[in-house]
């Protein structure tokens, strides 16, 4: 899997595929970071809080397809809940991210594979990521633990570091590799998967940039 | 005798009494394993001694960190010191004069102790004299704000004074500087250190010596002992004492043996020695009492003089008053006493304020005086080693001493013991170079009078319109533009900018005799935005004093106060002038304790409940994540008081309103602006939350921040079509970008000294203007925005380091000004009415309805208060009309045929607009409607909602300016009743108009307007179409 800047893509002629994700998890276990990093590989101490969400995205070739990811990096305060449906709904991938030094962080990641599991796009692919693998020292989740529960519910299990960018990529690799692709570009004619919007017929501007013809519908 | 000699050792300087400033530096230790921040927290512990006033103690003043982590303490100064006057006068054996040092040494150290502070650094160096010999403590806080000097690489204090228990167990309490005191008075009163030590082997021998002195306590007589060979002095000086006749030494004596008792436990405190025969007598002389804590903005002067009233008489009529001021705003700018340089009335650190003003740069000044204090190398290094050899636990030994020598990386980098001094004649030279460099100008009027920004953005030669800036559009708000929010505050205001003409006048004549134009236009260019006034030394001068007056005599200077910050806030005072914009009373310091004990009650309960509980969590995960490029709030101490705020809040509010993420970050700008007054900044907290955010931090505050998003895309559509228009055709719409604006007022999505700039003008504005601000943030972005796609556009609102700040500001308040205010949520609204009449904000009800608030519309809709004030400005469109249209098939003639409500009554001048299919009106038509528009500043569709808004929406695609939708579905006679004009609704037969358009022309002059006053039947005109490619419309129109 390879990463290119913008213009790099562009200059290929493919059409980039989007893939939607979503970041959940408790507060400060690193969802910015880990975005971060995947995204400009960079690091940043005490990164502030998202309140809200922050989007980026990301474009990566894999095999012979572009990917561009979409990414949705949720706020963590459980009062933020509310606004979650609308950014893993018509997601094609979710991370769930957990602290490895902190047991409650798993249990959180827990209970959001089970609402993505019960509402959010039946094909969606979830990676579990427990983070901050450099404080190894003061683990408090086993590996196996949380392996365990990944395998039990048929997720993408790694361990990992914002910090030292150990299996950063690795996670998103394995995630578009796991994407049915067939799907998201048969979907793609008729859904569009931006948040806080009604659901009908909005206008997805990146195709509509690419090939205008077969985005064409605007109600606007 | 001594006193004599007194008045010619010490320069007495009566006329010049300035204290002098002066700093040291020094390098922490460096952290590398730890995650804490040795040098942020130091500056943390550093405020608190700031506050610690006392007279016989030199006022710190401040401390900053360079990039490399070396600090700078800046204090007050003194350049006589014991250690000088010893060199003078070899020494004191005056004993009233000892008396008197010692009591004030007492007091000083015993004023520390009651703040919890240990000075452990008493030398003659550090006993400073002030011009009339009264002693001044200097360093006394480097041993607490280093804490206990374990955050730094070398020893503190002289060893010479350490107390016996410092080389023993690297331990001591406030008692080790009783010791040090004992070993002082003997050092003056004999004239040398009290040690005879070998200075090759300095310190082994002094430690020695230290070490070796014992007390024995017999029934009737107590004395020391110690090894001869290096005490000979000490000892002897109490032999002495046997032969001495006077009283006065042998009570000396015996205070200076208290003083030296070897085991710490039964040495006395300072305090304790207060107590003593030598100084009882002038302790109980002295009436000083504790300082009494008097009201928030009592609390300490800036200025030394009081000042007299200078608020004009309240029952002067308005227009007097307003003569009044402007002679005495002339007199404020053009005054001696506001703009002269009186440092001696100024307290210290208002002195170093300035200095820095003035281009003071600590860290030069240490670079310029290559700055190596050569003659304490020696003994620092030793010093520290032995220090090190103490704190592993080892045995002090020469051998290890010396063997560890190489060890240490040069301490005399680490801190520099000379203290350099700031020239205050620097000060004073700039101060006088800025003076004449000002006079031209005057930075109040340009504040209002600024800017070459294009207000009106124009665009496709459609509805062209003149520049605009702030003032002209408040000159003008009487002619051409409505001001939708002119309200009493308002008249102020305009009365407050007619006075500034005047004054403008008066400058602007003198400008004529005396000054190239050149110059002028240069001075005005400077002074446009905020952070170059912020760093004018003149004009901080003058508003400092300015609001160091109005902040002492508050409450009673609410108005001029109110009037003054909106039109700068002094940096230097922004703390107290924030608290006293939100109405932070003199209470709060009780108020604030007694939630504070509660707190701790609840946060160290066992039992703590779920809630609070989930809160302790989530501040452990916030607040080190809180605006940490900041010293003060990355320090611990910082990291304790934002929790300790926002814990306080939490109860305070009791589950009305609750902890979101971002709160920590509303709360950072307080903490940090009254970083020593925690409740000056949990007052300020409340009160901002109450009324700047008001359902923000509901538990579900989901419509208020929605109605914060939905209104903010209505105004940009509303002022900036063609960016609405677009950010609305890729989706992009505030709820991706804006949640963390509205929900931290912008501090979560800027850095604190940009906070404090938006801040300024929020707490002085209408509760509606962060609106304004988040739409002038988008309309600044508008070029790139507009050149980009949806993810770059979410890159840059999410990035928003480039935004030029004062221009968004202006435009932010223009835009607001220029909005009619049903287009901002009504709860704010219902807020602005009442603050004006001074209602609670608890008893107001909002109705939380989300289907009120109409997102998918990209119009706003607006009320008939509004309607009212603008309709003579509009052009009102009317699609009430069922009228049908025909297009006839051979020439593309397009008719209306005339019927339906706009006959039967409408509004006054308002235009019927036909029914097309699909509701989507031809270009032509559009042209049409933007040729017409250029004699109106609005258009207001009116009629049936479905219709309205369709029509409404297609105007802002097409880029049509300020168009909105009249919110009334049956307009009618009666709606207007109440209205004074009579005649608004008009029923008399409107005329219509043939007209004739190109599609792609938008000129004027190809519009042939044919007037018939009747309506005219399609094919009688059939015959006159003039032109190719037109089109032909008969509108109804209400002449």
């Amino acid at each position: 899997m390879s990463f290119s800047g913008r213009n790099d893509a562009a200059a290929s002629n493919m059409k980039p595929i989007q893939v939607k994700l979503v970041l959940l998890g408790e507060s400060a276990v690193g969802k910015s970071s880990i975005v971060l990093r995947f995204v400009n590989n960079e690091y940043q101490d005490n990164k502030e809080p998202t309140i809200g969400a922050a989007f980026l995205t990301q474009r990566c070739k894999l095999d012979d397809r572009i990917i561009k990811f979409e990414i949705w990096d949720t706020a963590g305060q459980e009062r933020f809940h509310s606004l979650a449906p609308m950014y893993y709904r018509n997601a094609q991938a979710a991370v769930i991210v957990y602290d490895i030094t902190k047991p409650a962080s798993l249990e959180k990641a827990k209970t959001w594979v089970k609402e993505l599991q019960r509402q959010a796009n039946p094909n969606i692919v979830i990676a579990l990521v427990g983070n901050k693998i450099d404080l190894a020292n003061n683990r408090a989740v086993p590996y196996e633990e949380a392996e365990a529960y990944a395998n039990e519910n048929e997720l993408l299990f790694f361990e990992a570091s914002a910090k030292t960018g150990t299996n950063i990529i690795e996670v998103f690799t394995e995630l578009a590799k796991k994407i049915p692709y067939e799907q998201i570009l048969a979907n793609n004619k008729n859904l569009n998967s931006r948040p806080g919007q009604n659901e009908n017929g909005r206008v997805n501007l990146v195709d509509q940039d690419n090939n205008n013809q077969e985005n064409g519908q605007c109600n606007c | 005798m001594y006193g004599v000699r007194n008045v010619n050792v010490f320069k007495l300087k009566p006329d010049n009494k300035i204290s002098e400033l002066s700093a040291f530096s020094f390098v922490p230790k460096c952290n590398i394993n730890s995650n804490k921040n040795i040098t942020t927290n130091i500056i943390g512990k550093f405020q608190y001694l700031k506050e610690i006033t006392h007279p016989n103690l030199c006022q710190y003043i401040n401390i900053t960190k360079n990039r490399k982590d070396r600090l700078f303490v800046v204090s007050e100064y003194f350049e006589n010191s014991l250690e000088s006057h010893l060199k003078e006068c070899k020494k004191i054996t005056n004993i009233s004069r000892i008396r008197k040092l010692t009591f004030q040494i007492l007091s000083a150290l015993m004023f520390i102790n009651s703040h919890g502070i240990i000075n452990r650094n008493l030398s003659l160096k550090n006993i400073l004299l002030d011009f009339n010999n009264n002693v001044k403590l200097d360093n006394w806080g480097f041993y607490d704000f280093t804490n206990k000097g374990k955050d730094v690489q070398f020893p503190i204090g002289n060893p010479e004074f350490y107390a016996p228990e410092i080389i023993k167990h690297h331990k001591c309490n406030l008692k080790a500087d009783t010791w040090a005191l004992g070993i002082i008075l003997i050092y003056i009163y004999i004239g040398h250190l009290p040690f005879n030590v070998d200075s090759n082997l300095f310190l082994e021998e002094l430690f020695e010596a230290i070490l070796s002195i014992k007390k024995v306590n017999n029934e009737n007589d107590s004395h020391l002992t110690g090894k001869k060979q290096f005490c000979g002095d000490l000892l002897s000086f109490f032999e002495d004492e046997l032969k001495e006749e006077n009283e006065d030494i042998k009570i000396f004596k015996d205070f200076v043996l208290t003083c030296l008792e070897p085991d710490s436990k039964k040495r006395p405190t300072p305090s304790d020695l207060l107590c003593h025969e030598f100084v009882k007598e002038l302790n109980e002389n002295s009436n000083e009492g504790d300082e009494v804590l008097s009201p928030i903005f009592k609390k300490d002067f800036l200025f030394s003089e009081m000042v007299k009233d200078i608020i004009d008489n309240e029952n002067e009529n308005s227009i007097e008053k307003s003569i009044s001021n402007i002679t005495r705003y002339k007199n404020i700018i053009a005054d001696e006493d506001f703009n002269d340089l009186e440092l001696e009335k100024l307290q210290p650190r208002v002195i170093f304020y300035l200095w820095k003003l003035a281009g003071g740069d600590l860290e030069y000044e240490f670079i310029k005086q290559e700055l190596i204090s050569l003659p304490s190398i020696y003994r620092v290094k030793n010093a520290s080693q032995v220090y090190y050899t103490l704190n592993d636990n080892q045995v002090v030994n020469a051998v290890d001493i010396n063997n560890s020598f190489q060890q240490v990386s040069d301490p005399e980098n680490l801190y520099q013991e000379k203290k350099i001094l700031l020239s205050i004649d620097y000060l004073i030279s700039q101060f006088n170079e800025y003076k004449k460099f000002n006079k031209k100008q005057d930075y109040l009027i340009d504040m209002l009078n600024s800017n070459n920004n294009n207000y009106f953005i124009s665009k496709n030669g459609i509805s062209q319109e003149k520049e605009m800036t702030f003032n002209e559009f408040m000159k003008n708000n009487n002619n051409d533009v409505i001001d939708f929010w002119n309200s009493s505050e308002s008249i102020k205001n305009n009365e407050y900018i007619s006075k500034y003409d005047e004054i403008n006048k008066v400058i602007d004549n003198n400008d004529k005799q005396s000054n190239k134009e050149g110059e002028i236009k240069a001075n005005v260019e400077l002074s446009y935005n905020s952070s170059v006034l912020d760093k004018d030394i003149v004009f901080q001068y003058g508003r400092i004093k300015l609001f160091d007056r109005l902040l002492n005599q508050f409450p009673s200077s609410w108005n001029e106060f109110i009037q003054e910050a909106k039109i700068h806030i002094s940096p230097y005072l922004r703390g107290k002038i924030w608290a006293a914009i939100l109405g932070v009373t003199g209470d709060s310091k009780v108020i604030y304790n007694s939630l504070c004990e509660k707190c701790d009650l609840i946060y160290n309960d066992s039992n703590i409940n779920n809630s609070n509980l989930e809160l302790e969590r989530q501040l452990e995960a916030d607040i080190p994540r809180c605006h940490q490029y900041n010293d003060l709030l990355s320090s611990d101490i910082g990291h304790n008081k934002l929790k300790r705020v926002i814990k306080c809040w939490n109860i305070a509010e009791s589950g009305n309103l609750v902890y979101w993420q971002g709160l920590d970050s509303v709360c950072a700008p307080f903490v940090a602006l009254n970083f020593n007054e925690e409740e000056i900044a949990f007052s300020c907290l409340l009160k901002f939350i109450k009324n700047y955010m008001y359902g923000l931090f509901k538990i579900d505050n989901s419509y208020y921040i929605r109605s914060y998003l939905i209104a903010m895309s209505h105004i940009i559509s509303y002022h900036d079509p063609e960016l609405g228009s677009y950010l609305k055709k890729i989706n992009l719409t505030p709820d991706i970008y804006a949640i963390p604006w509205f929900m931290t007022m912008f501090t979560h999505v800027f850095p604190l000294d940009k906070i404090y700039m938006i801040w300024d003008k929020i707490l002085i504005g209408k509760p509606s203007l962060p609106l304004f601000i988040g739409s002038a943030i988008v309309i600044q972005l508008r070029s790139e925005i507009l050149n980009g796609d949806f993810d770059e556009s979410v890159l840059l609102l999410t990035e928003l380091s480039a935004i030029n700040i004062d221009k968004c500001l202006e435009k932010a308040q223009l835009l607001l000004r220029m909005s009619p205010k049903s287009i901002v949520p009504d709860f704010l609204n219902i807020i602005d009415s009442t603050k004006i009449s001074n209602d609670n904000l608890d008893d107001i009800v909002i109705t939380e309805d989300l289907d009120t608030l109409h997102s998918d519309e990209l119009a706003p809709r607006i009320k008939i208060e509004d309607f009212k004030k603008m309709y003579n400005k509009s052009l009102i469109l009317d699609v009430r009309n069922e009228s049908l249209l025909t297009q006839s098939e051979d020439n593309g003639y397009i008719v209306i045929s005339p019927s339906g409500s706009f006959l039967q009554g409408h509004i006054k001048n308002s235009i019927s607009i036909p029914y097309y299919e699909n509701d989507i009106l031809p270009t032509s038509l559009i042209n049409y409607i933007k040729i017409l528009n250029k004699d109106y500043q609005y258009v207001v569709v009116v009629g049936e909602e479905e219709r309205a808004i369709k029509l409404a929406e297609q105007l802002i695609t097409e880029c049509i300016q300020r168009v909105s939708y009249l919110n009334e579905n049956n307009i009618n006679k009666e709606t207007f009743e109440s209205w004074e004009e009579p005649d608004i609704w008009c029923c008399k037969k409107p005329e219509s108009e043939k007209f004739y358009i190109d599609d792609n022309s938008d000129d004027a002059k190809s519009l042939d307007i044919a007037r018939n006053l009747s309506p005219i039947s399609p094919r009688s005109f059939n015959s006159d179409h003039p032109f190719e490619n037109t089109q032909t419309f008969i509108i109804y129109k209400c002449q």
